[in-house]
């Protein structure tokens, strides 16, 4: 028994179903294709907690804003509210890029680990090198 | 110190070898201490309060990833304030919500953090998780540890405020609820954003655990001492100093159990994580067709241990080898050895055998090429 060998085994397989399951998954996709994901994820998440961030405010400062209201207020008010909404979805956007860009170079450098790994199992079996087997027959 | 070393060894031989038994132990204790806790301080739906049912959730955790643990713990929360008032669970829900839409999905890997936070302020060592998870993780592992520190604080806004909160009724038309929202929701929003000892708390928390993971990724000696050291003395300072200038109660029975029990959990994780022979130092310089390599080596413990344990059997091998064998007589009786013989035979076995070995001694070994062996399979990956 090449201990060397089966030690290399254990050592792939528990990356491909326990260590690095997640980045497996990651590295299946095309670099575009999951920056585009992960960005119109972020979209509307960002969304829907930037509503539930202005639903908030409304709620604890509504009475106090709808009393002494006006037309040119309330306008300056929705400028606001669009241009943080836009702000905050730049920010949250560019946030993801990074945290994406770093995750997918992570795992397309742990499928390259892992595909050498496998390059060099199969480079010592001994069933590719064309050896005979007692009960198989010549390969 | 060896039976230290030896019990580490052990320590680490039997966790390796049992580990597929004992993280879904541990994970079930978490589990079932955090429901516990939940229930013990919320505890208002009685049907939630069954030990069978924490015990079943607890087993569940136990045997699935830790964010399902994170989202049980999280609906154990909501249930539990749906039976104060419903719009306190819709309060809940839209913390968990935003804490995740705009902090934890950065940090996938930090849910159990977010679990122990609240377990730790509860038990008022909040110091211990950042010292932990600046020597164990990275930097993500702020956003767990802020994030059980808010998650902490809104239950604790829910608890003052329970009373007051259970007067108002979620029955009636929709006019009559929205007017009972507003003020219960003021109410919850003042105590969670207006609360200057959980933004005091944020901060020191967040310094902390920056403070430990920058210090001991530096390549000084006893980094990792100087970091637990560090980072408590910086959560001890902040607490303190946020007390005096924001004018927020401070214990300092608390702060000082905190930041012991903060400075033993982080000195028994370096002792088990991170044992090296500073005293072993070694400092190398070579160069190969692309860098010039600056490296300081230092020796692990056990590693050393182990080299100098070889090489005491080498010497005593040695030793065995270079002893001259004894003539023996045809009776097999050992032949007696002249006075003058058996002098000279001794001065020359003295001669041969080499001093015995120092077990203190520092072994010779090749670092440079063990280092650029190391760097080659780096290379090859």
């Amino acid at each position: 028994m090449d201990v060397k060998r089966i030690r290399r085994m254990v050592r792939v397989e528990r990356l491909i179903c326990r260590d690095a399951h997640e980045e497996l998954k990651i590295a299946r996709y095309y670099r575009s294709d999951y920056l585009g994901m992960m960005l119109l994820k972020n979209f509307f998440l960002v969304t829907v907690g930037y509503m539930i961030l202005i639903g908030l405010y409304l709620a604890e400062k509504g009475d106090a804003l709808l009393e002494g209201i006006y037309v040119s207020d309330l306008a300056f008010m929705i400028t606001m509210g669009v241009g943080g909404y836009i702000l905050l979805l730049l920010l949250y956007s560019v946030l993801t890029y990074m945290i994406c860009t770093l995750r997918f170079a992570k795992a397309k450098k742990l499928e390259r680990y892992l595909d050498h790994q496998l390059e060099i199992l199969q480079k010592e079996d001994p069933t590719e090198t064309g050896a005979e087997h007692p009960g198989r027959g010549t390969v | 110190m060896k039976g230290l070393l030896g019990f580490r060894e052990r320590c680490i031989s039997f966790s390796e070898e049992y580990g597929f038994i004992l993280v879904p132990i541990c994970k079930f204790a978490v589990a079932f201490a955090a429901f516990r806790m939940i229930n013990s301080a919320l505890g208002y739906m009685a049907q939630m309060n069954n030990l069978f049912l924490v015990l079943l959730m607890s087993l569940i955790s136990a045997v699935t990833p830790v964010p399902v643990m994170v989202l049980l713990a999280g609906l154990l929360v909501v249930v539990q304030c749906y039976a104060i008032h419903f719009l306190v669970a819709v309060f809940m829900l839209v913390v968990f919500f935003l804490l995740y839409i705009f902090f934890l999905r950065f940090a996938p890997h930090t849910g159990l953090a977010l679990i122990l936070m609240p377990i730790a302020c509860k038990i008022g060592v909040p110091s211990v998780l950042p010292v932990a998870c600046g020597l164990l993780g990275g930097p993500a592992g702020v956003i767990g540890v802020c994030g059980g520190g808010v998650i902490y604080s809104a239950l604790s806004v829910v608890i003052q405020n329970a009373p007051s909160l259970q007067k108002g009724t979620s029955s009636g038309s929709l006019s009559v609820m929205v007017q009972e929202a507003l003020p219960l929701l003021t109410l919850l929003l003042d105590g969670l954003l207006k609360n200057a000892e959980m933004v005091l708390m944020l901060i020191a928390l967040a310094a902390t655990l920056l403070i430990v993971y920058f210090v001991r990724r530096m390549s000084m000696d006893y980094s990792w001492h100087a970091a637990i050291m560090g980072g408590t003395l910086a959560y001890a300072v902040l607490i303190l100093a946020g007390g005096f200038f924001m004018d927020t109660e401070v214990s300092f029975l608390q702060l000082f159990l905190s930041a012991a029990a903060a400075v033993a959990v982080g000195e028994g994780i370096c002792f088990f994580r991170f044992q090296v022979d500073y005293s072993s130092t070694q400092h190398l310089q070579f160069e190969d067709d692309e860098y010039y390599y600056y490296v300081k080596a230092v020796p692990k413990t056990e590693w050393l241990e182990k080299q100098r344990q070889k090489t005491k059997k080498a010497a005593q091998k040695k030793t065995v080898q270079s002893r001259p064998m004894a003539v023996k007589s045809p009776g097999n009786q050992m032949a007696p050895i002249s006075p003058p013989a058996q002098a000279a035979l001794e001065t020359h076995a003295e001669h041969r055998r080499p001093a015995p070995a120092d077990p203190l001694e520092m072994p010779a070994v090749d670092f440079r090429n063990q280092l650029e062996e190391t760097l080659r399979n780096i290379q090859d990956i």
